[in-house]
């Protein structure tokens, strides 16, 4: 298989890594951070990739993660849906949009402490909108390892976002 | 009593349509006699919901192509030379706008809001009362705020300090902004990294940086967001305090005086108190914040944030300890020329303007919403979720007073809220603009009922209807359709109702049947047709 040029390679992906960090991240300037990221680590080790590697999948992967690993690291709260401090939150998302946005926060906090293939087979799936076949082909699972992590990650965030998911 | 015989394993894989129809049926069956098992598939069925939420979010066109021309930059140079740093170019012009400034407005604003609600809910009668605190807010010219930021690494017991400053000219819709920020969880004391914004009433100026991967340091960065005219005026008239505040203040009912202390030769009260989200015991915020007590004048806050989830753990966050009323601000603190040492993102002649109330490609927004002085709405919204689909034959036909287009999404009934008095705002179509490709709907929205002034309640629930597409939260702003933002003349109706119009139009005109006269007219005929007005039972209510 001939190798792709990296500007195959952008023109290609870039759309799509960029995309799927924003759904993450939530915010414009972030995801391009790390949509400049990803392309930048590739192109830093360009000569060692060969034509077998699958782009979809690697950058799938490299994406979701770096992704995840921003919102594990930083106080995504305050990026993604503005800082407690300022007050934003309060005059724009009162009652109903505040729990909404407050669940889609907790919810991908809660994630980015899951296993990691837990959360990357969950982003993948109900995030990305991605096939559980396509999932066993991008992590190199099996079919069946992709249900079981998805259902064990549906059961952890739903025990462990209880007080979020009542009624009120 | 039947016993559960299902596992979590088991329900997850049903909620997750791993099922076969034969074990569906089963769980179906169990279902109807098992409430825990039901609570549990409801639970999974929200938390689906929100990640579809999240998965509905999507970048927009502009954003990808400028973010990928920045890497293919570097792709085709790298044959050549080392790779270089790209900059995050125009969209974060964007950005500012629809999150920093928006939000700076905001900060200034529930300072006044904080005084009314010790003032009201305080434990003691004061010496000064809540209209003097809003009209003190209300009258200033200028307002001027500035303390300390606390910051750490990563351990939330070394904190370091920086300080911060804000300047607003409520008059002319003027404000700079200058705020350290722990950025991408690499924050270091070492290298705080200030953003500063600053509107000079037509453009708005932010900074920002990014890490170079050739040295590994940071580089500052100014860019530029436009705004229109409308939006200059909107920006001015926004910035008005308003009494939906007051019922946040609900939140304030526990804050209680603690002291007197004299603070720059003044004597101040210092109320505390803490402030937990709604339905939450744990209080996320503490505040302490002194008054004067023969003025009401605010002179200091105090914010700590609690860092536990289950229990309480005070975090020093932020300390405004200078706040100060009609001041003069300094030379050229509105000025939004570049300061030295910036890499420019973009220019003022090459700034771009935001569209009303659409953020971060959401598909169904609202825009901005007026309410009239007979209590209905004017709502302007979009919703279309193929953007490459043309949405005019769904525009044809329609007729003031009739009923909404039928868009894939609806906003057919409002709610005033809190109210506790059953008030129903029916939706009908007034009229649409149309602008680059896009169709905005302009519904009107009549109580059945008798409505409460505008700043008697906080907000309006907007009830949505789903045409064959999956529900999904509306986005954009103002979802409130704010209290500023009440309209009792025809000239106000005019700059305001048909200038939002003339915004989202491709020829900058309102659409011209929709007049003062023939709205309210209007209005009073749907008002008289709604005495048995039932709600519509197709419809998704969401509470924004």
């Amino acid at each position: 298989m001939a190798k792709i040029s990296l500007k195959e390679l952008v023109d290609q992906y870039s759309t799509t890594v960029l995309k799927s960090a924003f759904r993450i991240v939530g915010d414009q300037q972030y995801a391009q951070d790390i949509h400049q990221e990803v392309f930048l680590a590739i192109l830093r080790r360009w000569d060692r990739f060969n034509g077998q590697t699958n782009w979809g999948a690697y950058l799938y992967r490299v994406t979701v993660r770096k992704a995840m690993g921003f919102v594990k690291r930083s106080r995504l709260p305050e990026k993604r849906f503005g800082s407690l401090d300022d007050w934003a939150v309060i005059k724009e998302d009162p009652a109903g949009l505040l729990r909404s946005k407050e669940l889609q926060h907790e919810l991908l906090r809660r994630l980015s402490k899951l296993p990691r293939r837990q959360a990357d087979v969950f982003v993948l799936s109900r995030i990305e909108g991605i096939s559980d076949r396509q999932i066993a082909e991008i992590m190199n699972l099996a079919p069946q390892t992709v249900r079981v992590h998805l259902c064990r990650a549906l059961e952890r965030l739903r025990s462990e976002l209880k007080d979020f998911l009542v009624d009120r | 009593m039947k016993t559960c015989d299902k596992t979590n394993e088991q329900l997850t894989a049903f909620v997750l349509g791993y099922f076969s129809e034969e074990e569906v049926s089963d769980m179906t069956r169990h279902l109807v006699e098992c409430e825990d098992c039901r609570v549990k598939v409801r639970e999974h069925g929200k938390l689906l919901e929100c990640a579809r939420e999240i998965s509905d979010i999507s970048a927009d066109e502009q954003m990808c192509t400028s973010a990928k021309e920045a890497v293919l930059a570097v792709a085709e140079g790298a044959e050549k030379a080392r790779p270089r740093p790209i900059i995050n170019m125009q969209n974060i012009g964007r950005i500012i706008m629809k999150t920093k400034i928006t939000k700076f407005a905001v900060a200034a604003v529930i300072i006044a809001a904080t005084m009314i609600g010790v003032h009201w809910f305080g434990a003691s009668t004061p010496a000064y009362g809540i209209t003097e605190a809003l009209e003190l807010w209300r009258n200033a010219q200028t307002v001027h705020i500035k303390g300390w930021r606390f910051l750490h690494t990563g351990d939330d017991t070394q904190l370091e300090k920086f300080p911060f400053e804000l300047w607003f000219d409520k008059k002319n819709g003027l404000l700079r902004k200058w705020i350290p920020v722990d950025w991408f969880g690499d924050y270091t004391t070492e290298t705080p990294k200030y953003y500063l914004t600053v509107s000079d009433g037509q453009f708005i100026m932010q900074t920002g940086c990014y890490t170079s991967f050739d040295d590994n340091k940071v580089h500052p960065v100014v860019s530029f967001t436009k705004l229109s005219p409308f939006q200059q005026r909107l920006w001015i008239r926004t910035m008005e305090p308003f009494p939906a505040f007051i019922t946040n203040l609900d939140q304030m009912k526990g804050f209680t005086k603690v002291g007197q202390e004299r603070i720059k030769d003044r004597l101040a009260d210092i109320w505390q108190g803490e402030i937990a989200a709604r339905g939450k015991t744990i209080p996320y915020v503490k505040k302490k914040i002194w008054l004067s007590p023969e003025t009401g004048e605010i002179v200091r806050i105090f914010t700590w944030l609690n860092a536990e989830e289950n229990s309480i753990r005070w975090v020093p966050r932020a300390d405004a300890d200078t706040i100060e009323y009609n001041v003069a601000p300094p030379a050229d603190c509105f000025s939004t020329e570049s300061p030295e040492g910036y890499e420019l993102v973009n220019t003022k002649e090459t700034a771009i303007e935001n569209e009303l109330g659409e953020e971060g490609g959401t598909k169904f927004y609202g825009c901005i919403g007026f309410t009239l002085k007979d209590g209905s709405v004017i709502y302007g919204w979009h919703a279309n979720h193929k953007p490459d689909k043309s949405q005019a034959g769904l525009f044809e036909d329609l007729k003031p007073g009739g009923p909404l287009p039928n868009l894939p999404a609806q906003i057919i009934e409002l709610k005033p809220r809190p109210v506790e008095e059953d008030i129903i705002l029916a939706g009908r179509h007034l009229t649409f603009t149309q602008k680059k490709g896009k169709f905005y709907e302009w519904g009107i929205y009549v109580p059945n009922k008798k409505m409460p002034r505008r700043n008697a309640f906080d907000r309006y629930e907007v009830i949505q209807k789903y045409n064959g597409t999956e529900p999904r939260s509306f986005g954009g702003r103002p979802l409130l359709i704010a209290q500023e933002l009440a309209i009792n003349s025809k000239e106000e109706f005019e700059t305001w109702v048909h200038g939002a119009m003339a915004e989202l139009s491709d020829d900058g005109k309102a659409p011209e049947h929709a007049t003062y006269e023939k709205v309210l007219r209007l209005a009073e005929q749907i008002r008289s047709s709604l005495k048995d007005y039932k709600p519509s039972d197709n419809r998704e209510v969401r509470s924004f």
